[in-house]
């Protein structure tokens, strides 16, 4: 229904009059106005109606208008210009600070770029330009336009030479060729690999854009302007103008979180720049909506507005893809546009991507750490955030009655205390625990009336509680909070099952196997009848079935369920690799350091992908790699993955963190396992003295230093160090029996050395009830073949031997023991 | 001298002699495209370069008048109103021409930024627009020139065309509806 143009045949004072009458009347009376002024005059009445409805943006229609012949005004009087030994043709387009121009030179076109400003020190910056110039210019990819030259112009302006290409932006060309989707990755695809290409020779963009991003008629990418975005944004020379943010210079839409904050860019901002083109490829819209938004809106929404993925419909693995390059965090996105490429390549060929979602745990987590300075501040604060937290569940109880949100609590809850682990916060333990304490007086007492919140809270409390270690604290809530949920839900349930999960743990960080396993049983049976046999929680059950077994020594038992758990992993990537970890060190345990290696390789390569090079997850799958290593007997490469692993955690962890001592015992280990004893010391010594600050002195992993700084004391020999060996094996014995139940199998390895050293010392009767407290605690256990059972036997047949004769020498050259304390249950 | 010869020349176009605005519009042409070309090497220009600047700044330095007699500056300004429009138009349909069998490249830059060809056919419709208004209600076309395109405030241009203040707003207003309805069917023109 189109209605009439206004016409100069209509008799325009009768228009005027009509217009004039409706536009002064409210907006809500112009119906019945118009009756009145117009009457049975259809034309007239159209042609009123046309221009009320033309009334609204008028004004800036007209003023765009007439701007924009200014500026085209503007442009054609730069015309037949001269600038270097170039000829300026035309304008082609105009930027935030630069004007581009088709010009030429005697080798033919050129598009030169021609900054608006001469406020820019030219003479600093052509010397700037000129040492760019030369890794730009080195950087020769096809499907890159070349930079040919840097100058000055006459009145001083920098200019910069580059490629002419005749194409269309990838958007502008995809669109008119109606690509699929398909078609759409295959050519960003092309993209991805000249960015890498760039990469490699390390330039970064800063400024993909798909206006950067041209399509020759061939159908050929052609990236532009690489590099350009340093070369002409952080001029020195540039005046500071605080409201002239980097966004100005830059293009908002395009730009990473860490570029509009004005962060130290990398290769991970053109990934994120990346994604934003390839959302738009892919859906026609932008991930993060900037239109029309004022600079400090538009900073906001990229820096915290979550990419909008409703209303488009994209497969689900490019969703996941999409996801994942446009993370936040510049540490989270792929750690390579190789990495993202080749995950477009299996989207493209019908694999399962890496990509994975966000889960909110993540999230929550996430949240808390941005406020951990708080929650570690002071302890009222966090008793403070305690009673709040109850309170609100109990509110959200009482009000809305919806079960997640009490769950969110609670988990927020979890968030917080996580705090408090010695894992997460050093120092903070006492209070923490005293905070605990409290919680679990208070909730005895406070929820009565709502059992399914108090169970909720008693199982975040138990769980925080094992995370300390404090298994005694732990065990009574989570019995209760077991026997609540169990009343609450018969039968099958998620949280019965949680619940079971989380007391079987505690009960195998106890060493009390025992009780441990048909809880974790009952929760795995218990899972796989509730969820999908895919689901994390199935293979989180698995998991840690696996791992009891693991523990007690029967491998082959653990190792199907291990391997049941990855082959299920396998649609949805290891959500936290431990399965696939564990397994490579039941491997490594079970001396099939092969296998152990090629099954961790790739799990590490996975996290790398997920995490990047810098985090602790890599750090200590590292060490894992270099425990298979150490056993092959490639000490080089062993002693390499762990000093890799040790760099790592030195750059994250601030100051002494618990990683850093796994980091260091392990290479004093590997050094002692090779005999090389001056070098073992000095990190051993270090390891110890960071467990000792950290760790309660009964803790497993404080043990297991002292125990390998005794061998080490043993190793040596002299008088003096005997004596150190004793008093250092004494400590760890002692810790492993606190910490322990009697007869757990870790035990064993403060016992077999102090066994040796009461041999050295020729008291053989202590020596024989040592090495038989070994045996003892190990079968049963262990299998009969594995190296810890074989040393403790060895031990005591030393001792069987030792008739009352001093100084007969116990060589230990055994083989070493395994690291116990990497083992890791999952907490789900 | 010229700024002498500028301000007899409006005063002698005043007194209605038709003559002096033919040796006007040639100066103010010249000094508009200059202060223009100024413009464009001085600073950036796709948001500060407004032609009411440039025919402000065209002014001072036509009659080098720092404060000049304000009926002078109303006339310069309903001068260069006219020959604003022209230069303009002019350059875009040069600059439309130019552009017929060259092919389509172009090379955007940021985005925001219109490729060169769609301002030259934003103000070449807008102009013909302007005209067809022109042909029924001329004062309205002139108002819309003399507030658009030299910069007139609306007392000014009340001023110029010897119209109360709120008959101005009230017509300047219904031109723009008018125009905008003509640019969104521009089979009409």
């Amino acid at each position: 229904m189109s209605k009439p143009p206004p016409r100069a045949s209509t008799d325009w004072p009768r228009v005027e009059a009509a217009w004039r009458t409706a536009i002064t009347a409210a907006p809500g009376e112009r119906g019945s106005v118009l009756d009145v002024a117009c009457g049975e005059d259809a034309a007239l009445r159209a042609q009123v109606e046309d221009l009320i409805a033309a009334d609204a943006n008028s004004e800036r229609v007209i003023v765009e208008a007439v701007a924009a012949g200014a500026r085209l005004l503007a442009s054609g009087a730069a015309n037949c210009r001269q600038i270097g030994p170039y000829r300026l043709e035309r304008e082609l387009g105009r930027g935030g600070t630069s004007t581009v121009y088709l010009a030429r030179s005697e080798g033919g076109p050129v598009a030169l770029k021609l900054l608006d400003r001469d406020r820019l020190d030219g003479r600093s910056v052509v010397a700037r330009f000129e040492a760019e110039r030369r890794a730009l210019s080195a950087l020769d990819h096809p499907d890159i336009a070349r930079l040919l030259d840097v100058g000055l112009a006459e009145d001083g302006r920098p200019y910069v030479a580059l490629e002419w290409i005749d194409g269309l932006p990838i958007d502008a060309w995809c669109n008119a060729r109606g690509l699929d989707i398909t078609a759409r990755v295959r050519l960003f695809r092309r993209v991805c690999a000249a960015v890498h290409a760039a990469h490699q020779r390390l330039v970064v963009h800063r400024d993909l854009k798909p206006g950067n991003v041209l399509v020759t008629p061939e159908g050929a990418p052609k990236l532009l302007d690489f590099g350009l975005a340093k070369l002409l944004g952080d001029s020195e020379g540039l005046p500071a103008d605080p409201t002239a943010t980097a966004l100005r210079a830059l293009t908002p839409a395009y730009a990473s979180p860490e570029q509009v904050r004005g962060e130290p860019v990398s290769t991970a901002t053109d990934i994120y720049s990346l994604g934003v083109l390839l959302f738009e490829l892919a859906t026609g819209r932008r991930p993060i909506r900037t239109e029309g938004l004022a600079p400090a809106e538009v900073e906001r929404a990229i820096c915290e507005q979550p990419p909008s993925f409703t209303a488009v419909r994209l497969p689900a693995d490019l969703e996941n893809i999409l996801r994942m390059v446009l993370r936040k965090e510049p540490e989270r996105r792929y750690g390579s546009v190789a990495q993202l490429d080749e995950d477009l390549g299996r989207f493209l060929a019908g694999r399962p991507v890496v990509a994975r979602p966000d889960t909110w745990a993540y999230r929550t987590t996430k949240f808390v750490r941005r406020h951990r300075w708080a929650v570690a501040a002071a302890s009222a604060f966090l008793a403070l955030i305690l009673a709040f937290a109850v309170s609100l569940a109990l509110q959200s109880r009482r009000l809305a009655r919806e079960r997640d949100r009490a769950e969110r609590t609670a988990g927020f809850l979890i968030d917080l205390f996580e705090i408090s682990d010695p894992s997460e916060s050093r120092g903070a333990s006492v209070t923490a625990r005293e905070m605990l304490d409290r919680g679990a007086v208070r909730l005895r007492t406070e929820l009565a009336d709502e059992p399914e919140v108090r169970a909720s809270l008693q199982e975040t409390i138990g769980r925080v509680y094992q995370n300390l270690g404090l298994f005694s604290g732990a065990e009574p809530l989570l019995v209760e909070s077991l026997a609540t949920r169990r009343r609450l839900f018969p039968g099958d349930h998620p949280d019965v099952a949680s619940s079971l999960n989380r007391l079987a743990v505690v009960h195998a960080l106890s060493g009390d196997y025992a009780k441990a396993e048909p809880l974790f049983r009952e929760a795995l049976a218990m899972r796989e009848r509730l969820f999908a046999e895919d689901d994390p929680l199935v293979v989180a059950s698995l998991n840690n079935l696996a791992l009891l077994l693991h523990d007690r020594g029967d491998y082959a038992a653990a190792e199907p369920l291990y391997r049941r758990a990855l082959r299920l992993d396998r649609e949805h990537p290891d959500p936290d690799g431990a399965a696939t970890v564990n397994l490579g060190l039941l491997l490594i345990d079970r001396g099939d350091y092969v296998t152990a290696e090629a099954l961790v390789r790739p799990a590490l390569a996975t996290i790398r992908i997920h995490e990047g090079e810098l985090h602790s997850e890599v750090a200590r799958t590292l060490g894992f790699l270099g425990l298979a290593l150490e056993g092959q007997g490639r000490w080089a490469e062993a002693e390499q993955s762990f000093r890799r692993a040790l760099e790592i955690d030195q750059t994250v962890q601030k100051g002494d963190h618990p990683d850093l001592a796994r980091d260091l015992h392990l290479l004093g280990a590997l050094f002692l396992e090779q005999g090389n004893l001056k070098a073992a010391g000095p990190p051993l010594d270090r390891a110890a003295e960071i467990r000792e600050r950290l760790f309660p002195p009964t803790h497993p992993e404080l043990a297991a230093t002292w125990e390998r700084q005794g061998r080490l004391a043993l190793a040596r020999g002299g008088s003096n160090d005997l004596v150190q060996a004793e008093e250092r094996l004494d400590r760890a014995l002692a810790a492993f029996r606190a910490s322990f139940p009697a007869g757990h199998p870790s035990t064993a390895d403060a016992l077999v050395p102090l066994a040796e050293l009461r041999l050295r010392q020729g008291r053989c009767a202590d020596a024989r009830t040592l090495s038989h407290e070994a045996v003892a605690s190990l079968s049963g256990k262990l299998r009969e073949t594995d190296r810890r059972f074989e040393r403790a036997e060895a031990a005591v047949a030393a001792a069987s031997r030792c008739g009352g004769r001093r100084n007969k020498a116990f060589a230990p050259t055994l083989p070493g023991l395994t690291d116990q304390n990497a083992h890791r249950f999952t907490p789900h | 001298m010229d700024a002498e010869e500028i301000t007899q020349l409006l005063a002698a176009w005043r007194g209605g002699d038709r003559g002096a605005l033919d040796r006007l519009v040639p100066r103010v042409y010249g000094e508009l495209r200059r202060v223009a070309d100024r413009y464009l090497r001085r600073e950036r220009t796709d948001h500060t370069l407004q032609p009411t600047a440039l025919v402000h700044e065209a002014y001072l330095r036509l009659t080098g008048a720092e404060r000049p007699e304000w009926r002078d500056r109303l006339h310069f300004y309903a001068v260069a109103a006219q020959v604003m429009r022209r230069i303009l138009v002019d350059h875009a349909r040069a600059h439309r021409a130019d552009k017929r069998g060259g092919g389509v490249r172009f090379l955007p830059l940021d985005e925001g930024t219109a490729a060169v060809g769609e301002r030259a056919a934003e103000l070449i419709a807008l102009d013909d627009a302007l005209e067809s208004l022109a042909k029924i209600d001329p004062r309205k076309a002139r108002i819309i020139e003399l507030h658009y395109f030299a910069g007139l405030s609306v007392a000014e241009t009340a001023e110029v065309l010897d119209r109360s203040i709120s008959t101005v707003v009230l017509e300047a207003r219904l031109a723009r509806a008018w125009l905008v309805a003509a640019l969104r069917e521009p089979a009409h023109v």
